[in-house]
């Protein structure tokens, strides 16, 4: 490997990090400690990014990192230095998008807490590795919702991916 | 009814697929929920909790955390001299005397023992950690039968026992019918719950022109508002309560918790905002547990099966029961519905609500009709085993006709209307056709059974709230402006935690003023800016909110009419208004427009009739007539204002060697009364079954011998979509003739079901081998455990 | 549910990682993908005052098969390995959709999952069934831990203070050979309340080689050398079945826990092996 060497960085409590979130570059000063999503919400204030458990359990902190859908409330502000990083709020520069207009048309959100994570997960996989019913399915499963027991939530995701039931 | 409550047209909006107000926020990340405001200057709250369930408190140490840089200051009960305890309004309860600190005691694992303020929350963590706490451990009451024996720990040492509530009716009519018949007796439990929002609470407190502005994740802004007056010295009039977006509330976020007065009483004190996001591990512990019912029956059984009489124990475990309001409620409405919709006219039901070193207790969607529904409709299939005839035409002997109804339960419950036997009738036949389809697939599978099973249901909505203490109890507001631009201003004390609040009353308002949906601003959830209202429990917003919207709507229409009659000069009755526009009946010009009419009534009220009052405003509150709020001297009360009633079918698979239970078909037959958004109808059914069936068989709170809480949010299993299976829902509509327009509530219809009937499908899968399915939830372990191992 | 504070790098070497650890002892700890250290210091369950990432580490990223196996860099994801093809391992590849969900994978690295121990993990289970070795980095050099050697209890590893592992070798095996990877989780991703992994060879019909391991039922995951042994030289038929589920159960030793008692568990690792042997049989 030819890569320079890199200059060796002692331990800090304070981390720069330059990124780019939502399309636009970001260079921040981070404590060492603070989680993706807090420097998300709070620092960035992009709060459509929501927090509802801090352990990777529930995905409604969802955000596509350099096209992986990861949680934000188990990463490290720090740990993401010279990434991509896509929110809700980057989701569609006007409008709503088509996977965005089938939640609505389809009754996919109640309270809406969950959507984001929801929204995140989605639009960041390739509907092609979730083949089927059993695929949508399977492709939501890392998101929990306690309002809609998923019933609009799978509609939206047949229609936005134009895949009838039963079909 | 019919006269008073009517849309006043053909309604457009209503019965109609209107898509929500809020989706367009929401799905692009703009919807502003309690976490998401940071006012400048914002502090952050962290609660130190006691560790241990049930001990003394000996000496509390903060200099440590105090000293912390970026802290603000650490406070314990001893700091809150100006505070008061919650009141209990319930003259037939032992009281509690819940306050937000623990004061001496703590009674659970959990429970908040000091308060870190700092600059933000991982300084309040850091330093809550170094908060000390002595206590003198006492023994710790872990389950309701240790708190009934009578030599068991006191939680409250001025108590006479752990019964914060015991009542005993007269049962000696029951106790002469079960003595000359055979008798039948069963104990079923259902277990410790919780409502399990994917937002947790959270609440931000500031002082603005001195008065305290109050953001928080409750249900009802107004009766916060009213507590935290009794709670803080502070007059009502300086309190304002809003309600953002909320992430679910299922009754859980009903409570006014210790954390709302504690950030309310640091802003006071420290003039500058204080949040509280609780994170999901306190939550765990310190938000509303639910259900945790043991149900013991006793039956006079006729030889074809029939129940003649049944004497009943309801108990309720309630968890150290410092929460506010009281939580010892579900336990009434589980005895309020132990006959089910079937005619059985001698029922007595004693109730016990205990007191454990657990989490409190409250409200979870259901609100002890799970378990009532759980345990009678084993114990139908149970009578049906033991005396040997089909459960379902034991079902139909007892069933609630068309004919018997209006009826009267056994507890005072007035049925006026309802599907009983014809949802039945769809669900066994759809249920029946699945379950051998089912059959048929699994035929040759040794490591498979099939089974289905049923459960037909009412369940009371739009309940007395607090308790049946005739204090604050069934009313509900509104307020309904037409502006002088013809748009329209609705402010209700309803709230909206995502079950489509907002986009009912824009749909109701908008038809019943005849105006286009697009010009309704609605305006929900804001102490300072709607009527005094109850808000959210117990399904009850569409029929009492509603009831009030149409009142108010009743009242504007009426001006409307009159100046559009005088405008027109036309006689009022030949009138309709029609998208925003007052004409003849048939003939559209000449028309008046509703920014015209309330210019008139507002701006050029010289153009009014004669002696008209300007302004075209009304206020209306409803109560609903027939509900009632204190029980009679024999214990009955009619605490609904309507019953819904549903039927539900499950068709199962069991995996002999997992113990795993596979819903393969779920049928529900639901009947609200009339429909008003039907999607949205749709959705709280969807999200209903989703928690039963969660609470069948995924979820519970477990706790051990010390009263240490085993269940963290990774196993307290709320389904994925995975788990979820498809639902066939199947629509009644029986109107009740005593509501607004008909209608009933719809919330809580999906969740009451699904235990029993997986546990009388498991009962039929499982036959083979006897199973005794009296508990659940009936995770796989507790099923394996039902199945021999070595088969042949 | 905040972290403690702590001190945070990001070397783009080994050696300097290495000497980051060194220099801080005890009180450093790599952070791979984080998806089981950051909650655990949400939880405020690990208090490390200094986090050494070892994500920026090129070396570490490699993932290449060689003649005796696919050798996996430490911090390559678990998506990578799902997704990646990984001829000859196939028990690597069923074992991977298990573990968490799509977002825990995009993050959590092999290394991670088999450094953390966690007794109801995946990958410790494939590790041990496959005889995978551990490849260990220390200021002083590499050493090689078989996987038999490798994990020490629960949520424990036999890597001496200041190791890194570095990568690990999963031998393949022939196409012949056949897998079955099987467990039961209360719902999709969670952990496994049991699991079994299982590769065998045939000759006519005959084992003649069979790898057992069952996991979440202790400690670490163990290698069922009593149900092994009942398969050993036999056809797969029902008694066969029955010898090896009825040795599985009666050789481990599982823990209890709300998800199940350990006789719960012994049934589950008989249903499963069971069914993991009855999926092999030719
Ligand atoms: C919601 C959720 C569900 C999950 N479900 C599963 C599941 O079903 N099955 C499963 O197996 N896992 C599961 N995991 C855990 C996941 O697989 C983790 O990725 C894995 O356990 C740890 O890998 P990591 O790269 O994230 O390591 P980290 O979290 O970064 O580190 C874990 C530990 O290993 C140490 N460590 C990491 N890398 C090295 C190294 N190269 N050398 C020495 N020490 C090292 C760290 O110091 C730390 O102590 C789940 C996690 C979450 C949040
Ligand atoms: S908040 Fe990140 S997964 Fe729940
Ligand atoms: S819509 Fe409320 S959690 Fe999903």
């Amino acid at each position: 490997m030819t890569a320079p060497k890199a200059r060796r960085v002692e331990p800090s409590v304070e981390v720069p990090i330059s990124l780019t979130v939502n399309g636009e570059a970001v260079e921040a000063m981070v404590p060492a400690r603070q989680l993706l999503a807090d420097f998300l919400r709070e620092e960035l204030r992009l709060t459509g990014t929501h927090v509802g458990c801090e352990q990777g359990i529930c995905g409604a902190c969802t955000i596509n990192l350099d096209g992986e859908p990861v949680r934000s409330c188990i990463m490290l502000a720090a740990q993401v230095d010279g990434s991509a990083i896509t929110t809700v709020e980057g989701l569609s520069s006007e409008g709503l998008s088509p996977l965005q207009q089938a939640f609505k048309d389809n009754h996919g959100l109640q309270c809406g807490f969950c959507t984001p994570g929801f929204l995140m997960t989605l639009s960041t996989i390739d509907p092609e590795e979730y083949p089927g019913e059993e695929g949508i399915r399977e492709a939501i499963s890392g998101n929990l919702c306690r309002c809609t027991g998923y019933g609009g939530i799978l509609q939206a995701v047949r229609t936005a991916w134009d895949r009838p039931q039963d079909g | 009814m019919a006269d008073t409550f009517e849309l006043g047209g053909r309604p457009v909006y209503t019965g109609a697929h209107v898509t929500r107000r809020q989706d367009d926020a929401l799905l692009s990340g703009q919807g502003t929920y309690v976490a998401d405001l940071r006012p400048g200057g914002m502090a952050e709250m962290a609660v130190v909790r006691s560790p241990i369930a049930h001990g003394r408190i000996t000496a509390i140490r903060t200099a440590a955390a105090a000293a912390v840089d970026g802290v603000i200051e650490v406070i314990t009960a001893a700091d809150l001299t100006d505070v008061a305890p919650y009141p209990n309004f319930a003259a037939y309860t032992q009281t509690p005397g819940t306050f937000p600190l623990a004061q001496d005691k703590v009674r659970y694992a959990g429970s908040p023992v000091a308060v870190v303020l700092a600059e933000n929350r991982y300084i309040a963590e850091d330093a809550a950690e170094l908060v000390e706490v002595d206590y003198t451990e006492l023994p710790a009451v872990t389950s309701l039968e240790a708190a009934l024996e009578p030599d068991s720990p006191r939680l409250f040492e001025d108590w006479t026992n752990n019964r914060l509530l015991d009542l005993q009716p007269d049962d000696s009519e029951v106790a002469a019918i079960l003595a000359g018949n055979r008798v039948l007796r069963r104990r079923y439990k259902m277990g410790r719950h919780t409502a399990m929002p994917m937002e947790t609470r959270a609440a931000l407190a500031e002082v603005h022109n001195g008065r305290l502005h109050l953001w928080c994740t409750n249900q009802h802004a107004h009766i916060a508002r009213t507590t935290l007056s009794y709670v803080l010295p502070l007059a009502e009039r300086d309190i304002r309560v809003v309600i953002p977006y909320v992430g679910g509330g299922f009754g859980l976020k009903q409570h006014l918790y210790p954390e709302d007065v504690l950030v309310s009483w640091l802003a006071l004190r420290h003039r500058r905002p204080v949040r509280f996001v609780e994170d999901r591990a306190e939550h765990m512990i310190a938000a509303a547990h639910a259900r945790d019912h043991m149900i013991d029956i006793e039956a006079a059984i006729a030889d074809d099966g029939r129940i003649l009489a049944m004497r009943v124990q309801v108990v309720q475990d309630l968890g150290s029961a410092e929460i506010f309001p009281g939580a010892w409620c579900p336990a009434l409405t589980t005895a309020a519905h132990m006959t089910g919709p079937y005619d059985i006219r001698d029922c007595v039901v004693s109730v016990a609500a205990v007191t454990t070193n657990k989490t409190p207790g409250g409200s979870y969607r259901g609100f002890g009709v799970p378990e009532a529904v759980f345990a009678l409709e084993r114990f139908i299939d149970e009578i049906a085993a033991e005396v040997g005839v089909d459960r379902l035409d034991l079902r139909r002997s007892m069933l609630l006709q068309p004919a018997d109804l209006p009826y009267t339960t056994a507890s005072g419950a007035l049925l006026d209307s309802g599907s009983f036997a014809e949802s039945f009738e769809r669900v066994v036949e759809m249920g029946e056709d699945a379950y051998r389809q089912a059959g048929a697939h699994y035929r040759s599978d040794p490591d498979s059974r099939v089974g289905v099973g049923y459960a037909v249901l009412f369940e009371g909505v739009s309940p007395t709230h607090h308790g049946a203490s005739a204090h604050w109890m069934g009313h509900e507001s509104c307020t309904i402006e037409v502006q002088p631009d013809g748009g329209v201003r609705v402010a209700s004390g309803v709230t909206d935690q995502g079950q489509g609040t907002t986009t009912f009353v824009a749909t109701l308002t908008a038809d019943a003023l005849g105006v286009p949906i697009e010009t309704v601003r609605v305006e929900l959830a804001d102490s300072d800016a709607t009527p005094y209202g109850l808000g959210a429990f117990g399904s009850r917003q569409a029929v009492i909110g509603g009831g009030a919207i149409l009142l108010a709507a009743a009242d504007v229409r009426g001006k409307v009419k009159k100046i559009a009659a005088h405008m027109l000069e036309a006689p009022e009755d030949d009138l309709v208004i029609e998208a925003g526009r007052v004409h003849v009946a048939g003939s559209p010009v000449p028309a008046v427009t509703m920014a015209e009419i309330a210019t008139t009534a507002v701006i050029r009220t010289i153009d009014l009739p004669p002696g008209m009052e300007p302004g075209l405003e009304a206020t209306a509150r409803y109560e609903p007539e027939l509900m009632e709020h204190t029980p009679d001297e024999k214990g009955r009360i009619n605490a609904n204002a309507a019953y819904a009633n549903a039927a539900h079918a499950a068709v199962i698979r069991v995996d002999l060697g997992t113990g795993e239970i596979e819903i393969l078909d779920y049928i529900l037959a639901h009947d609200c009364g009339r429909v008003i958004n039907p999607p949205i109808v749709d959705g709280q059914i969807w999200g209903g079954i989703a928690q039963g069936l969660g609470g069948t068989l995924y979820e519970d709170l477990c706790f051990n011998d010390l009263g240490q809480p085993q269940t963290a949010f990774m196993d307290y299993l709320v389904p994925s979509a995975v788990e979820m299976p498809d639902v066939v829902i199947e629509h009644f509509e029986s109107p009740s003739p005593n509501t607004p327009l008909g209608m009933k509530g719809v919330g809580e219809g999906g969740t009451v079901g699904p235990a029993a009937a997986i546990g009388n499908a498991l009962a039929q899968a499982l036959a083979e081998f006897s199973p005794q399915i009296h508990e659940t939830p009936l995770s796989p372990a507790v099923v394996r455990a039902m199945i021999p191992d070595q088969r042949t | 549910m905040k972290p403690p504070p702590f001190a945070y790098c990001r070397p783009h070497s080994l050696d300097e990682a290495l000497e980051f650890l060194a220099e801080h002892g005890d009180e450093a700890r790599p952070l791979a993908g984080g998806q089981s250290l950051v909650p655990m210091l949400n939880h405020r369950l690990a208090r490390p005052t200094v986090l050494v990432d070892i994500g920026a580490i090129g070396d570490l990223q490699r993932m290449d098969r060689n003649e005796s196996g696919w050798r996996i860099g430490a911090t390559v994801t678990q998506r990578r390995v799902e997704r990646e093809s990984t001829e000859g391992c196939d028990l690597l590849r069923l074992a991977m959709p298990f573990i968490g969900h799509r977002q825990i994978r995009a993050r959590g690295t092999v290394g991670g999952s088999i450094a953390h121990a966690d007794p109801a993990a995946e990958l410790p289970a494939v590790a041990l069934t496959l005889d995978a070795t551990m490849v260990a980095a220390g200021l002083d050099g590499q050493r090689e831990i078989p996987a038999a050697e490798f994990f020490a209890g629960p949520y424990m590893n036999s890597l001496e203070e200041g190791e890194i592992l570095s990568h690990v070798t999963f031998p393949t095996v022939p196409p012949t050979t056949r897998c079955s990877f099987r467990e039961f989780a209360r719902r999709k991703g969670d952990f496994a309340v049991a699991g079994v992994a299982a590769t065998v060879d045939f000759e006519d019909g005959s084992v003649t080689a069979a790898s057992l391991t069952a996991f979440a039922v202790g400690s670490n995951p163990v290698r069922l050398t009593g149900a092994e042994a009942a398969v050993a030289g036999r056809h797969l038929d029902e008694a066969a079945l029955i010898d090896s589920a009825e040795a599985a159960a009666a050789e481990i030793e599982p823990w209890d826990d709300i998800h199940g008692s350990p006789q719960y568990r012994r049934q589950l690792v008989a249903a499963l092996l069971r069914r993991a042997l009855q999926e092999v049989a030719p």
